[in-house]
């Protein structure tokens, strides 16, 4: 009997203090769930760290973490979603300023510049001392986009500071004048001689074998003609005209490629230096130090 | 002093009732803390080699005809000898179906061309797949919007 006794007693101890299911329950004070999602989030585990905080803001309205939230989104690159975030963000907060300031970086990255219209007047007044960043992204945005520069140089420079003139100057010219390459002038030349629109757009190889393929087939074109090789001659004569058209119209292909490389390398190059300059704005608070 | 003897059966029984007990009301909500689905995951947009014949008109079909046939008597029997992605034959398919038959005739007679120029392959195109060189049909419509970033990034020269 006291056998059975004391064993009942250990196996009641088990249970007893054993952690079961509900166990957890007990960790997930919300104290506990914001460490946790401030370890994630210092962690760069920001899609749990999210996951955390949105748990958290259930049950408190915190602003830090709602800033947090938007950063975290904006570290994923997920600018969009980080825009909307920051815009959430209440005027009373003490991250207001700063939410203000990376809400504006954020459409910048995702490429919305049209919110950056109203700050190229002269006058634009806003609520905080230190709105040059703002003004000189929203100059920086011209040469983000597509269309045609309508502002002069000197107009261009003058958002900018003696350091970083030099600098803005170097990319205005490069984005007025790109140094495109023509499709219809490539064409052209393939046109005149089969490949040359090729060497014209940066591609010297193409345009040799292209040039290479097109004499080749025509050779043999030609000298089945002349020995009444018509069925030869025939399949020939089509090859050969479809290396010709095929060169002019890979040339003015070319072209395009050739445009879209220096595209992209002025964005690459004009982002790199935004980001060195932290987009001419205030760091965000480090919140992992 | 009198030792009783235990038997080593209860002990046995009794140590497994004690940490069977414990093991059955033990934490079991893994789940909470573990790995979440990442919904970020691209989707794979290439289209894959298909043989079912279908086209929205009939250029695409007469196209598609046209390359299942070739896939079907040389290429499968020849073996993967193409070195870009996707395969000639199938940029040509593709080219087709993103244009029309002219303009689709003439960018795969430019890739064909292109495809003869053995020198400086690895620095003008991405390598994908099975080491192929990615080469995709957009790069050729003769709209810089559409050339795909990869191919232009990896021409970037050094500054």
């Amino acid at each position: 009997m006291k056998k059975i006794f004391l064993l009942a007693v250990i196996i009641l101890c088990g249970e007893i203090f054993a952690q079961d299911a509900s166990a957890p329950k007990s960790l997930l004070t919300q104290r506990n769930v914001k460490l946790f999602a401030d370890n994630l989030f210092c962690q760069r585990d920001f899609l749990r760290s999210i996951a955390e905080y949105e748990n958290y803001l259930k049950y408190c309205n915190d602003d830090t973490v709602k800033f947090k939230i938007a950063l975290s989104y904006s570290y994923m690159q997920k600018y969009s979603e980080a825009a909307a975030k920051f815009k959430l963000i209440d005027k009373t907060s003490n991250y207001y300023q700063d939410a203000y300031y990376e809400y504006y970086k954020n459409e910048f990255l995702d490429g919305n510049y049209e919110v950056f219209k109203t700050f190229f007047t002269k006058d634009t007044v806003t609520q905080f001392s230190d709105t040059g960043g703002i003004k000189k992204l929203s100059y920086a945005s011209l040469l983000m986009q597509d269309d045609k520069i309508n502002i002069s140089e000197k107009d261009f420079l003058s958002a900018f500071n003696s350091e970083e003139q030099p600098y803005a100057g170097k990319f205005y010219l490069e984005k007025t004048n790109p140094g495109y390459k023509k499709p219809l002038k490539a064409a052209l030349l393939s046109a005149i001689v089969p490949g040359l629109g090729k060497i014209y757009a940066g591609e010297l190889g193409d345009g040799i074998f292209s040039f290479t393929l097109w004499g080749l087939s025509e050779y043999l074109a030609v000298s089945n003609i002349k020995h009444k090789h018509w069925a030869r001659a025939l399949i020939f004569s089509g090859t050969s005209a479809l290396f010709y058209f095929s060169s002019i119209y890979g040339s003015a292909a070319q072209a395009q490629i050739y445009n879209a490389k220096v595209d992209f390398n002025f964005n690459v190059d004009f982002k790199s230096f935004l980001s060195s300059v932290n987009y001419f704005l205030p760091k965000e608070p480090d919140f992992c130090k | 002093m009198k030792i009783k003897k235990t038997n080593p059966i209860k002990t046995i029984v009794l140590i497994i009732a004690i940490i069977s007990s414990v093991n059955l009301s033990a934490q079991t909500d893994w789940e909470r803390w573990g790995k979440k689905e990442n919904p970020y995951i691209k989707e794979n947009k290439f289209i894959e080699r298909d043989y079912a014949l279908k086209g929205d008109n009939i250029t695409d079909l007469t196209a598609k005809l046209l390359i299942d046939g070739y896939w079907f008597f040389i290429s499968d029997l020849d073996g993967d000898n193409c070195p870009f992605y996707p395969t000639c034959s199938s940029f040509f398919l593709q080219s087709v179906k993103k244009t029309n038959i002219v303009q689709g005739a003439l960018m795969f007679g430019d890739r064909f061309m292109r495809d003869a120029n053995v020198f400086n392959r690895d620095k003008r195109y991405h390598s994908y797949m099975k080491g192929k060189l990615y080469d995709p049909p957009d790069n050729y419509l003769i709209d810089k919007k559409k050339v795909r970033e990869p191919f232009v990034f990896k021409n970037k020269e050094a500054k």
